[in-house]
């Protein structure tokens, strides 16, 4: 299954598909292992009418081979702001490189094509290429959360970069 | 003063219980600010008894409520706690709500938050908080920075207020800020 406009070079973002609880590693994003019987209650929680979902988790795919790498889940208040969280497949070499090519998908989407106001994505500040990514998309940072997020050796400061739209005009206070 | 849990200046902080609820209600019915959200939502007695009971079932909840009360009389005067806790990340979102009006800016909430971050830092042993506050509600956001909160940034479009989007401030918090607040605010209480 490929979505047309969420296909790029190297990765693809697609809706889950049932065959994806044998690799719920690579997409479940959680620290404590999903088996198959996780995963699936996981996807049958999500299958709401689309009208209805506020949360959404799209696989990210490899675009040569379809092999699951990774996911995004979305959190959507009341569609003005969107939340985008990223979970990469552990011992991916170049997880922060495939993530940062499905952010370059993902951005345009929903901030032009869905027009929310604006784009919200937190990530820790060692994930350099995302981050790269995220500034040459023109997200800004605009939260800084001390040392928020453990990572090996010692603990990250959690960035939260937005996708700022430019075509809502809001008077701001 | 009843099951208290930790015992401040001037309030203790203890379990929230059932018989709670009517005094929660009271207190929200009586709001006299419409700057802290969008606007003023009257909370009955059934929402807040059934929020007590359900966030009481877990042994690792994803949040915890104190009630806080005077050590004077033991009256209830609002309720603190943190919500969205990461049990692996050790992280969580501070929140705190007081009445009635007469009773603010009177130090309670100051002392009830040095009391809910010695629980957060030294009994939980969480690593960083963080506090989300509307921005118009520029008391709150003066408090927290007397309690040792540092300003970490802004959510933009977070609602509407008096006809325009307004921004949510994010502060974060780690125990040596909360330390450092902690020791300053006592010396001067102690004066």
């Amino acid at each position: 299954m490929r979505v047309v406009y969420l296909t790029g070079d190297r990765v693809h973002i697609r809706p889950p598909v049932e065959s994806d609880k044998e690799c719920a590693i690579a997409w479940f994003n959680s620290l404590v292992p999903a088996n198959e019987i996780r995963a699936a209650q996981s996807m049958e929680n999500q299958v709401y009418p689309y009208w209805e979902a506020t949360e959404f988790t799209f696989i990210i795919a490899r675009v040569v081979d379809d092999a699951v790498i990774g996911s995004v889940h979305l959190s959507i208040g009341d569609w003005r702001v969107v939340s985008v969280r990223f979970h990469m497949a552990p011992m991916l070499p170049d997880a922060d490189e495939l993530r940062a090519e499905a952010l370059r998908l993902l951005i345009p989407w929903l901030r032009d094509e869905h027009e929310f106001m604006a784009v919200r994505l937190a990530l820790p500040d060692n994930q350099t290429v995302t981050i790269a990514a995220a500034e040459e998309l023109e997200m800004v940072l605009s939260v800084r959360l001390r040392e928020f997020v453990p990572v090996p050796g010692g603990r990250a400061d959690e960035l939260i970069y937005e996708a700022l739209n430019p075509r809502w005009e809001v008077p701001h206070a | 003063m009843r099951n208290p849990i930790l015992v401040g200046e001037r309030v203790y902080i203890r379990p929230l219980e059932e018989s709670d609820a009517q005094l929660l209600a009271d207190i929200y019915a009586a709001e006299t600010d419409t700057f802290n959200e969008r606007g003023r939502l009257p909370v009955g007695p059934l929402a807040w008894k059934k929020w007590i009971v359900e966030t009481h079932k877990e042994a690792y909840p994803s949040e915890i409520n104190f009630a806080v009360c005077l050590i004077e009389n033991d009256q209830l005067i609002g309720h603190n706690g943190i919500v969205d806790i990461n049990w692996i990340n050790r992280t969580a979102e501070s929140v705190s709500d007081f009445g009635p009006a007469e009773l603010r800016s009177k130090g309670y909430g100051t002392d009830a938050k040095h009391l809910l971050l010695e629980y957060c830092f030294d009994i939980l042993h969480l690593h960083a908080l963080r506090s989300e506050i509307f921005e118009p509600n520029t008391r709150s956001a003066a408090a927290v920075t007397k309690q040792g909160y540092k300003l970490a940034g802004r959510w933009h479009y977070e609602d509407i207020k008096n006809g325009v989007m307004r921004d949510t401030l994010i502060f974060d918090i780690l125990r040596p800020d909360w330390i450092a607040a902690r020791d300053a605010w006592r010396a001067r209480e102690r004066k």
